[in-house]
């Protein structure tokens, strides 16, 4: 057994899951809401500097400072940027569908793009470019099998993903709210003329954003570390996946996440480490040239 | 009009009213200063030329576009500046000339989208809320159709599945915007049959259609609009010797 191509699928596999995390908040805000949420990466920044606001000790609440234990600095950092997702669609996105306007959909590019960058220098004015390292969620490298060992904080995050994306899939699938969620998504004013608040189901949607990518900021933060523009190549990833999945599929989502995953990590190993960004955009050439439509997305009939 | 209806007021005979409605688009003004209500037990027709306003009227009383001006109430209450959803959820159902269901679920899938929403929680849990679903697939004979998905269905099948969804939400109101358009006239003959199964339940209905000869046989009362303007308002034959309509029609 090749113990080290095994251990570079599993890699790619974890990081699949990790990117399907940050793709499918991406995915069910545009299918809802039809805003393309350029400022989705900075929900993952907000997720990994929350969690080491809590659990690092540097800041202080009261003059005590905070170093509650990771685990539950996660949740925490969840539910604060889910609360910030809301504050952004009541406060900034909301007059995109309840006032008659002339171009909704570049108000919502210009709003989430320019959102982004303020978030991005926000950061930097007020915490610094430095790299922060939060605390391991699980520490050491945990062995598997024979020669494969894996980071604990690397499994940890795999977990956490599998976690939340069953929940996800459950909530959409499972749930009156989520089939309401999926009616607006095929068609809104059919869905507001048979009762459903199309208006609460956007903040929904924006919580739900929030939550998995809160959870995916801070479940990377002990791995890749925080810094302002730390959700800049998750996010780019994010928006190929939901192309190469077929925009607003939930199922192409995760599965597209997984490919991608696989294919930078052999193509690390196998090309080179230096092009790992850049596998996602062949990848994404590939799929536009040969199924524009995406792997799971359907080509409508159009009235 | 009895004394005591005069002395209780107008507000309290008319089911739905609308006071002055209009609404402009830019410069375009699509109704303007629309007056009518309508009583108990009336199937309201309304008919005019292309542009005339009446899907315009539709989407005013169904909130999707809210009156500039003017004033409509829903069996006492003012719904003008309320969204779709808590008019839907007031009592007044809807259906699209082109038929606004969600392509990718099932029939079945479709009818239980707004479930949560449109249920009663005292009265329906999810049995009955399904059984509900399937006896209105039913009345419109497309049961058959209950776990096809809606994107395969055909233009009359998913005007039929609509009309079933509208059922759902228990209306006391119903508006058909060209109901009758681009189908078999076997199938209009069904559609006709249900409108009146649904009357004898006791719901009223507002008609939006083309098809002058159907409409005029099923209304009990026209309205027709022309350039956003109420033109004639009365039964059928009187609407039909109307000089004014007459000229809109023909004279355009």
């Amino acid at each position: 057994m090749d113990y080290y191509l095994l251990s570079q699928l599993i890699n790619g596999v974890i990081f699949g899951l990790i990117y399907a995390l940050i793709a499918l908040g991406l995915t069910i805000v545009f299918s809802i809401m039809r805003v393309v949420n350029f400022s989705h990466g900075e929900f993952y920044m907000l997720g990994g500097y929350t969690l080491y606001a809590l659990t690092s000790g540097a800041v202080t609440f009261f003059s005590i400072p905070l170093s509650m234990p990771t685990i539950i600095g996660l949740p925490i950092a969840m539910v604060a940027v889910a609360i910030f997702a809301i504050a952004i669609e009541r406060g900034m996105l909301r007059p995109i569908y309840t006032v008659r306007m002339d171009r909704p959909e570049e108000y919502a590019i210009i709003l989430t793009f320019g959102l982004s960058l303020f978030l991005q220098y926000g950061a930097l004015t007020v915490v610094g470019p430095y790299e922060m390292t939060p605390g391991a969620f699980w520490e050491g490298s945990k062995h598997i099998l024979g020669d494969l060992y894996l980071a604990g904080d690397r499994l940890f995050a795999t977990g956490v993903s599998v976690l939340l994306i069953g929940i996800t899939i459950y909530f959409i699938y499972g749930t009156w709210t989520g089939r309401a969620l999926m009616a607006t998504a095929q068609n809104r004013v059919g869905s507001t003329v048979v009762g459903i608040n199309t208006v609460r189901m956007n903040m929904i949607a924006m919580a739900l954003a929030g939550l998995l990518a809160g959870a995916a900021g801070a479940a990377m933060a002990p791995i890749f570390l925080v810094y302002p523009d730390v959700g800049q190549i998750p996010v780019i990833k994010a928006f190929v996946i939901i192309v190469l999945g077929g925009m607003g599929s939930i199922p192409g989502a995760v599965v597209a996440a997984i490919i991608l995953g696989i294919v930078e990590s052999l193509g690390s190993v196998y090309i080179s480490v230096a092009y790992r960004d850049v596998f996602a955009f062949l990848v994404l050439i590939g799929v536009l040239l040969f199924r524009p439509h995406g792997l799971f997305g359907q080509k409508e009939r159009r009235a | 009009m009895t004394d005591t209806e005069e002395i209780l007021g107008v507000s309290n005979r008319h089911v739905f009213e609308v006071a002055n409605g209009s609404i402009a688009f830019g410069g375009n003004q699509a109704l303007e200063a629309v007056s009518f209500a309508m009583t108990k037990g009336q199937l309201l027709g309304l008919i005019g030329p292309n542009g005339s306003g009446k899907t315009t009227l539709l989407n005013a009383t169904s909130g999707i576009y809210p009156l500039n001006t003017g004033v409509i109430n829903f069996e006492g209450r003012s719904i003008e500046k309320s969204s779709p959803h808590e008019i839907a959820r007031a009592g007044i159902a809807r259906t699209f000339q082109i038929a606004r269901i969600f392509p990718r679920m099932t029939a079945l899938e479709n009818m239980l989208a707004p479930g949560f929403t449109v249920r009663d929680p005292d009265t329906e849990d999810r049995t009955t809320l399904i059984h509900r679903a399937k006896e209105h697939l039913e009345f419109l004979d497309i049961d058959g159709f209950a776990h096809e998905q809606a994107a395969d269905l055909s233009g009359g099948q998913r005007m039929l599945l609509q009309f079933a969804r509208a059922l759902m939400l228990k209306p006391r109101l119903m508006l058909l915007d060209e109901p009758f358009g681009g189908i078999h006239p076997l199938l209009v003959e069904r559609i006709l049959q249900r409108i009146s199964d649904l009357r004898s339940r006791g719901i009223d209905f507002i008609v939006v259609s083309h098809d002058l000869p159907t409409i005029m046989g099923l209304a009990t009362r026209i309205i027709v609009l022309a350039n956003g303007r109420l033109i004639a308002d009365g039964t059928p034959s009187e609407v039909r010797e109307d000089p004014g309509v007459i000229e809109a029609y023909l004279g355009v």
